[in-house]
């Protein structure tokens, strides 16, 4: 499946990714991190605007350009191209505030069946985790590329 | 930042190489959402999932 998405650069480490949400909002520099967490192997995938006035990053904002869907397949593309790069990664998911949250989750859901054929996914309920199934409430989910 | 060893060194055709992004490589952009998603970790740990298949 060949998704519309935005050109993404990245660092030569590929673990953090910058692309241009455009819209009615204008140009907005978005950024994506893979992040270290406290459990080895496992990074926290960031991902905000960039102030355009004061350089600094805000994961909270919603930005307003009418395309979330293009935005959510850019960042597929760079968890597959940051997984591709470390197998043995799981990329652990949630969302800063609600609205991102279900954002995350429509994008598993739009995506299911694609990613599904490539990454392990598992999602996060209060206290446990379970495989990932469509339309569950998960608070978080991590996703591992299959080998 | 801690990051595990590069398996696959080839650039990915998606992406687009730029250097001035390396200067990322060890900072923590968005400190918050780490230490939210450490803090949800504590509370359910992570599983030990073998890579193949998982057990509920």
């Amino acid at each position: 499946m060949k998704l519309d998405r935005y050109e993404l650069s990245a660092g030569q480490h590929l673990t953090t990714f910058e692309f241009l949400s455009e819209g009615p909002k204008g140009k907005i520099t978005k950024v994506i991190q893979f992040q270290p967490m406290i459990v080895s192997n496992l990074y926290n995938l960031a991902f905000g605007d960039k102030n355009p006035i004061t350089g600094e990053l805000e994961d909270k904002t919603v930005t307003g350009n009418g395309d979330s869907e293009k935005v959510l397949a850019t960042i597929v593309a760079a968890i597959y191209a940051f997984a591709d790069r470390y197998p043995e990664a799981w990329i652990y998911a949630t969302g800063s505030t609600g609205a991102r949250a279900r954002l995350y989750r429509m994008a598993i859901n739009i995506y299911f069946d694609v990613i599904e054929k490539d990454f392990e996914i598992v999602g996060q309920l209060e206290n446990e985790w379970e495989l990932y199934e469509k339309g569950r409430d998960y608070r978080a989910f991590a996703v591992h590329r299959k080998i | 930042m801690r990051i595990m060893p590069e398996i696959n060194k080839k650039k990915p055709a998606s992406v687009r190489i730029d250097p001035s992004l390396d200067k990322y490589d060890d900072v923590v952009l968005f400190p918050d959402k780490l230490a939210k998603a450490n803090q949800n970790l504590k509370k359910s740990g992570f599983p030990k999932l073998p890579n193949k298949k998982h057990d509920r």
